[in-house]
């Protein structure tokens, strides 16, 4: 059941919709759409329960857009989960929400068997812009596959104070595109030590 | 359109029919019923009617290539009444009408009454004279072909992911694909698209997560096709472009399964490897039988890009044909409309803007704005927010009326979900409505894709 608070705002809002001012109807459009996306949590979590890998791979991208602490503990159980969908999506998503408490789970993803997931953990985790992060995600940048040391670059470029701006010199020679590409990338938006 | 049938009635009476029919829908407006000025044209009509279905079944009118036609008569040169009827017609995207035998004035009256109420809907005429249990008049609205060229569509998308998934298995069995139910279904399609393309490029909101390298084959096909078509190319063309779209990916068959089922970005090698999938479709494209060269040149370029940076290098001096790049907004609208397992799906609109920001050096810019023209403000896909709180999924542009495409609302006011939804033109409905916000499909745990599979 809708609890009162919630209804009594749908209420003031919906009329909004028709105001004839349009930053009128667009605030309370946007309004009516955060309310839902809270009111949404439970079903998105009955999907990551009971769906398809399509529906939870949906439903941990919803997870992260609704954010807020009750999305942590689901998105904390998938990062583990043995399928490669689910534990990347997840992975992701605790990227996106950026709650410290998960720092830990996303540090052990780093050891997971599929590059790929290794890639988009060391991405997650540059979003932390944590300086502790820095002799984590270092040892990827000799990694020379052109996707966990470009991800690496990517990561340490954003929280580096400017430290590393050597190695990322000496990476655009690597003989990868790509790594030369982020090291090039880096090379911008390193802060000038 | 309707083809108008053989019938004995004459120039003479059909001119009469329409001008009588077409005065007494005016008159409604202006008398009270059983008013002289009513009663009389209503007779008069009514008499002719009969004394035709005597002779015949049924009387047809309606519009040919926007004009009115009474049985085999068209009105290439039209009386005010005549044009007044035809104008009802158009504007209320009624195709024909067929008086059938048993017809009393009555019922010719309340269609009249009907026609002439500007805020009824040809939906609602049509439910009012099934209610009021009369069967000896029937409305063909514009919308039942619609309906119909949609279904038609839908049986062509089948037949074409049936074929791509045959033709993946083909190769991986160490066969030449067949190519035959391909070209039937995109003969098919072609049919459809050059009569309206809105209607094939709308399927490409079809997704299917578990089976995407079939599914995003077909979708490439059938947005190649729009395109091709909205860019007025000539059929073969059309065809050539939705094979070519259908068989863009066929190479990947050559790439091992852990590289293309891979959750996330490739490294370089990975990478290296799914590069040559181009080359390898054109390999296989060349044996299949009753498949054109240019369907091979545009397999082949539609990675090279518009700058011609991309892949395979050797091909950076090969003409870029109309096909190749095509394909490659395909390939492009597709992939960023679709969930994957490191890709949430973009909304419609967001991945046209990106596309737009691609133009000049991945894609064709002339191309790139065809496109958007077609799929229209609101592009198929488009989750919105109405002003009377409804939440709507939007079918198909409406080039009528960009501002207010075709669309199926999905929730109700109160939130509930909508058990059948149907297409409506938003601007028909008897309220005004208006859009009010487009809406995050992934934050509402909507799966758009499944609407349109499921339709």
């Amino acid at each position: 059941m809708e609890p009162s608070a919630t209804a009594k705002r749908r209420d003031a809002l919906i009329p909004l919709l028709k105001d004839p001012d349009g930053d009128v109807r667009a605030a309370a459009a946007a309004a009516m759409e955060k309310l839902e996306g809270i009111q949404s949590l439970d079903e998105v979590i009955e999907q990551l329960k009971k769906g398809g890998v399509a529906a939870k791979v949906r439903a941990i991208y919803a997870l992260a857009e609704i954010g807020g602490d009750k999305v942590v503990a689901p998105l904390v159980y998938c990062a583990s989960r043995p399928e490669e969908e689910i534990r990347g999506a997840a992975i992701d998503a605790l990227g996106t929400i950026s709650n410290r408490s998960t720092l830990q789970v996303l540090v052990e993803r780093l050891k997971d068997n599929n590059s790929g997931i290794r890639a988009r953990a060391i991405r997650a985790l540059g979003n932390f812009r944590d300086p502790a992060l820095v002799p984590v995600l270092l040892p990827f940048l000799d990694s020379g596959d052109g996707l966990t040391d470009v991800e690496a670059i990517l990561s340490l470029s954003a929280i580096d104070n400017g430290s590393l701006q050597e190695r990322f010199v000496e990476l655009t020679r690597s003989p990868n595109a790509a790594t030369r590409v982020a090291a090039a990338t880096a090379l911008g938006v390193l802060r000038l030590a | 359109m309707i083809t108008p049938k053989l019938a004995k009635l004459t120039l003479a009476d059909a001119q009469r029919l329409a001008s009588i029919f077409s005065g007494l829908i005016r008159s409604t407006t202006l008398y009270p019923p059983g008013n002289p000025a009513l009663t009389r044209p209503l007779q008069d009509l009514h008499a002719l009617v009969e004394s035709h279905l005597k002779t015949g079944n049924s009387i047809r009118l309606g519009l040919a290539d926007e004009l009115l036609f009474v049985e085999d008569h068209l009105f290439v040169t039209a009386t005010p009444p005549v044009e007044e009827l035809a104008n009802i017609f158009a504007s209320r995207k009624i195709d024909a009408m067929i008086i059938m035998q048993g017809v009393e004035a009555a019922e010719i009256f309340r269609l009249a009454q009907l026609l002439s109420d500007r805020n009824m809907t040809t939906d609602k005429i049509v439910r009012s004279l099934e209610t009021d249990g009369k069967s000896h008049l029937l409305i063909i609205s514009a919308e039942d072909t619609e309906e119909k060229l949609l279904h038609e569509a839908g049986n062509a998308y089948q037949m074409a992911l049936e074929s791509i998934r045959s033709a993946f298995i083909d190769i991986e069995e160490h066969r030449v694909p067949s190519s035959e139910r391909l070209l039937a279904a995109t003969r098919q399609f072609t049919d459809i698209a050059v009569q309206d393309p809105l209607v094939v490029a709308c399927l490409s909101m079809i997704k299917d997560f578990d089976n995407y390298t079939f599914n995003h084959s077909v979708n490439v096909g059938v947005i190649a096709m729009a395109l091709a078509a909205h860019m007025k190319l000539d059929r073969q063309r059309i065809e050539e472009a939705g094979i070519a779209g259908f068989l863009h990916d066929i190479g990947k068959t050559m790439v091992s399964k852990a590289i293309i089922n891979k959750p996330g970005k490739l490294s370089t090698i990975e990478f290296d490897e799914i590069k040559k999938h181009p080359e390898d479709g054109v390999k296989i494209i060349e044996k299949m039988s009753g498949i054109s060269r240019s369907v091979g040149e545009a397999v082949l370029g539609h990675h090279l890009r518009y700058n011609r940076k991309g892949y395979p290098e050797w091909a950076k001096e090969m003409e870029l044909s109309d096909l190749s790049q095509i394909i490659a907004i395909a390939d492009c609208f597709d992939a960023c409309t679709t969930l994957r397992v490191y890709q949430l799906p973009m909304p419609p609109a967001t991945a046209i803007n990106l596309m737009k920001g691609l133009a000049g050096e991945f894609l064709n810019p002339e191309m790139v704005n065809s496109f958007a023209k077609m799929m229209g403000k609101y592009p198929p896909g488009t989750l919105l927010r109405l002003d009377t709180n409804e939440i709507a999924l939007v079918w198909k542009a409406n080039p009528g009326n960009p501002e207010m495409p075709l669309a199926r609302v999905i929730f109700y006011a109160n939130g509930d979900p909508v058990e059948n939804p149907v297409t409506e033109r938003l601007a028909e409905r008897e309220t005004a409505t208006r859009i009010v916000a487009v809406l995050n499909p992934v934050a509402k745990g909507i799966d758009v894709g499944e609407y349109f599979r499921q339709a």
